[in-house]
């Protein structure tokens, strides 16, 4: 009896010993066709290798507290995605593993500036994820409404509008028969979410001003400094005129047939859903310079490998596939790359008629504080940046949640040790 | 059976109520008792190098002391003020409408009773297409009603009427459970009331003024307990549609103790606030069971 159990514990263990080699957890977020061609691409993966996957989907707007969830369930993936600007709290806390020696180095070589930029840790200076796709936000324009208005197009980022020409802009397609609302900003996206932070820390870089001080690590008087204030006057001024999409107008505002947007402040993908119904009506605009140059964001759904990773190889394999992959570039509509060798493979982004000032702007992109205390400082900025929108206050906002970001960081002693 | 104890209860009884215990213990009563000691710790919501100390009161001085609890709680109050007349207010002018045993009057019962069974999420989801400005089916139809003297409302857009819609949007969600205990409440009231009402010459208005009224008010203090309680721990629907804004007007307290422990990750902070939230429930029901223990129909329970 004793050697019958003994029989089955072994095979019970083998079994178990053997599944945990052949199989990773991935989570992640992903929308529509993006969901699709993670899902393709996790089949190739297992078919190539023999490595099972293990999806964990996740919405992206509840993508960080669910994670919290699964951290205190302990019920953590092997490999995970994260958004960019998270990735000093979750280092800071020790969820992460740094890559190097798990990742291939060749894959480490190929990522752009940017990329490097986005998965290093300041505090050790070791890559802690692999971000293959890099983003960027920029204007989208109808060019048929533009010159009805009236209106310069700029076709590099060295020309791109001032803010005077941007008012005027505004006020000039405001009144083009045909046009509802001269600017989407897609506040449809959601009152709180990520795209608040990602699409406006720019206006605020170009007006001087800034979120937080990255010396010191407080946001009382650099997040409600004069310059940050006339940068959310500005956005705010956008909405009093009543020149900005509604939140509940959708996202479509630029392609569709009524009520009509004439410019849109969208993000590289929004390229791919815009496109194939504008065609060449379709153009590419830099962001405007506000006084201190065109500022860009960047960032976007980076990878990375637990701590708590049952098997860091099979974890590091995925991560190179991933990176190496051919067929993911071509189906993820709207992908921006942050591989050398990807960036060769989209033609849609050195055609100067497309997407080539998008890339371009890359060169003047501004990345959101790297600093463990990120989750609260956007929080408060998208509390802060709704009420402005909605007509509040824009310097006791701003004071506000400088205010709420100090306190966080003051709980966690200054995050040691970045604020000391 | 064999009693155990005192004699009071047997075996087998409590063998039945073992597995109902049990949950109720570990999903309820110890979940309550570790956030009674978190709330006197700064424990953040995952693990991290800092480790978690104690803060005796400050948990507590820092919510009482801060704008957006107090705004909170005004938005609350105001919630519960609007919330109460309109729901059960309309509960009841349904209830007494559809009360009877007849088969036209129990499917319509049912039909009344459809949005409670609909959960609140799908109910958000649509009103908030409904609340859609510049054409969303609010603002459409009150223009037409009005010939266009009606302007377009941003409802869950603006901080004046973001709380009003939410307060419509609930009330048309729940006003069935009240519906149902309003009917309970007129089926005990006895006949000969209403006969002797008939007999004297009363009817209409003055018959429910009079008779109907006065005999629902045990059920009017349970239905006030039972609204109030719940209109108290709103969040749902600041949840999903505006998320506390727009310029807090929509922040309620459960949202605000889910802010403290998800978003900014402070679980102590979380645990001081639902502790707050705890004593404020149990002193409203405390005040309201003393205000309303006399009957003064004299009716015993």
């Amino acid at each position: 009896m004793k050697k019958v159990a003994l029989l089955i514990l072994c095979v019970v263990m083998a079994t178990m010993g053997v599944s945990a080699q052949g199989k990773i957890s991935v989570m992640f977020q992903a929308t529509g066709a993006e969901g699709d061609a993670f899902k393709a691409l996790f089949d190739r993966f297992t078919r190539d290798t023999g490595i099972k996957v293990e999806p964990m989907f996740i919405p992206h707007d509840v993508y960080f507290e669910k994670f919290s969830a699964a951290v205190a369930s302990k019920r953590v993936a092997d490999v995970m995605q994260l958004d960019a600007p998270f990735l000093a709290n979750f280092v800071w806390n020790g969820y992460l593993s740094p890559l190097s020696g798990l990742v291939d180095q060749k894959v480490i070589d190929d990522l752009t500036l940017s990329s490097v930029a986005q998965g290093t840790y300041p505090i050790d200076g070791r890559l802690y994820a692999l971000g293959n796709a890099d983003s960027t936000v920029l204007l989208y324009g109808s060019k048929k409404l533009l010159k009805a208005a009236g209106v310069r197009i700029p076709t590099s980022v060295k020309d791109a509008w001032t803010k005077d020409e941007f008012d005027a802009a505004l006020d000039k397609l405001a009144k083009v028969p045909g046009v509802k609302w001269p600017l989407d900003i897609f506040r449809a996206y959601g009152v709180k979410t990520e795209w608040a932070t990602y699409a406006f820390q720019p206006v605020f870089e170009s007006f001087g001003g800034k979120l937080i001080d990255q010396k010191s690590w407080k946001a009382v008087g650099a997040l409600d400094s004069p310059e940050s204030v006339a940068a959310a006057a500005e956005i705010q001024s956008w909405v009093k005129k009543g020149y900005v999409v509604p939140a509940s107008s959708g996202t479509n505002a630029l392609y569709r047939d009524q009520d009509k947007a004439a410019l849109a402040w969208g993000g590289n993908w929004y390229w791919s859903e815009a496109y194939p119904i504008m065609k060449d009506d379709l153009v590419a605009i830099p962001l405007p310079n506000f006084g201190k140059g065109v500022k860009t964001p960047n960032g976007t759904w980076i990878w990375a490998i637990t701590k708590s990773a049952r098997s860091p190889k099979a974890a590091a394999q995925f991560l190179d596939y991933l990176a190496k992959d051919k067929k993911f570039v071509q189906e993820d509509p709207g992908v921006f790359p942050g591989l050398k060798s990807w960036a060769a493979q989209l033609p849609a982004y050195t055609d100067a008629k497309q997407m080539k000032v998008a890339f371009e702007q890359a060169s003047v992109a501004v990345p959101r504080p790297i600093y463990p205390g990120y989750p609260v400082l956007t929080a408060s900025f998208q509390t802060a940046l709704d009420s402005i929108l909605s007509g509040a206050d824009p310097k006791q906002e701003l004071s506000k949640a400088a205010a709420a970001i100090d306190q966080d960081g003051a709980d966690h002693d200054g995050y040691p040790p970045f604020g000391n | 059976m064999k009693p155990i104890g005192r004699g009071f209860v047997s075996w087998v009884e409590v063998a039945m109520l073992a597995p109902a215990l049990v949950l109720l213990v570990m999903f309820l009563v110890v979940p309550f008792a570790m956030s009674i000691g978190l709330a006197f710790t700064n424990q953040p919501l995952l693990p991290g190098p800092i480790p978690t100390k104690f803060v005796g009161l400050g948990n507590f001085a820092r919510i009482l002391s801060s704008v957006e609890f107090w705004r909170a709680m005004l938005n609350v109050a105001l919630f519960t003020l609007m919330v109460i007349p309109l729901q059960c207010g309309f509960a009841l002018w349904s209830a007494i409408l559809l009360n009877g045993q007849n088969r036209a009057k129990r499917l319509f019962q049912g039909l009344f009773f459809l949005p409670y069974i609909t959960p609140m999420v799908v109910v958000c989801v649509v009103w908030s297409t409904m609340y859609q400005y510049p054409s969303g089916v609010f603002n459409s139809v009150l223009g037409v009603l009005t010939f266009g003297l009606f302007k377009p409302v941003e409802w869950l857009g603006n901080p004046h009427t973001a709380l009003v819609a939410i307060t419509m949007l609930s009330a048309w969600q729940a006003y069935g459970f009240q519906m149902v205990i309003y009917m309970a409440g007129l089926q005990n009231i006895p006949t000969d009331l209403y006969e002797a009402a008939a007999i004297d010459g009363v009817a209409g208005w003055r018959r429910f003024a009079w008779v109907t009224w006065p005999s629902l008010y045990q059920t009017n203090v349970f239905v006030l307990i039972i609204t109030t309680i719940q209109a108290l721990q709103l969040f749902t629907q600041v949840n999903i549609l505006t998320q506390g804004g727009p310029q807090d007007s929509t922040n309620t307290l459960v949202h605000y103790i889910y802010r403290s422990g998800f978003v900014i990750q402070n679980v102590g902070r979380a645990s001081a606030g639902s502790l707050i939230l705890f004593l404020l429930i149990v002193s409203i029901y405390g005040v309201m069971s003393f205000l309303t223990k006399n009957d003064p129909t004299g009716e015993k329970p």
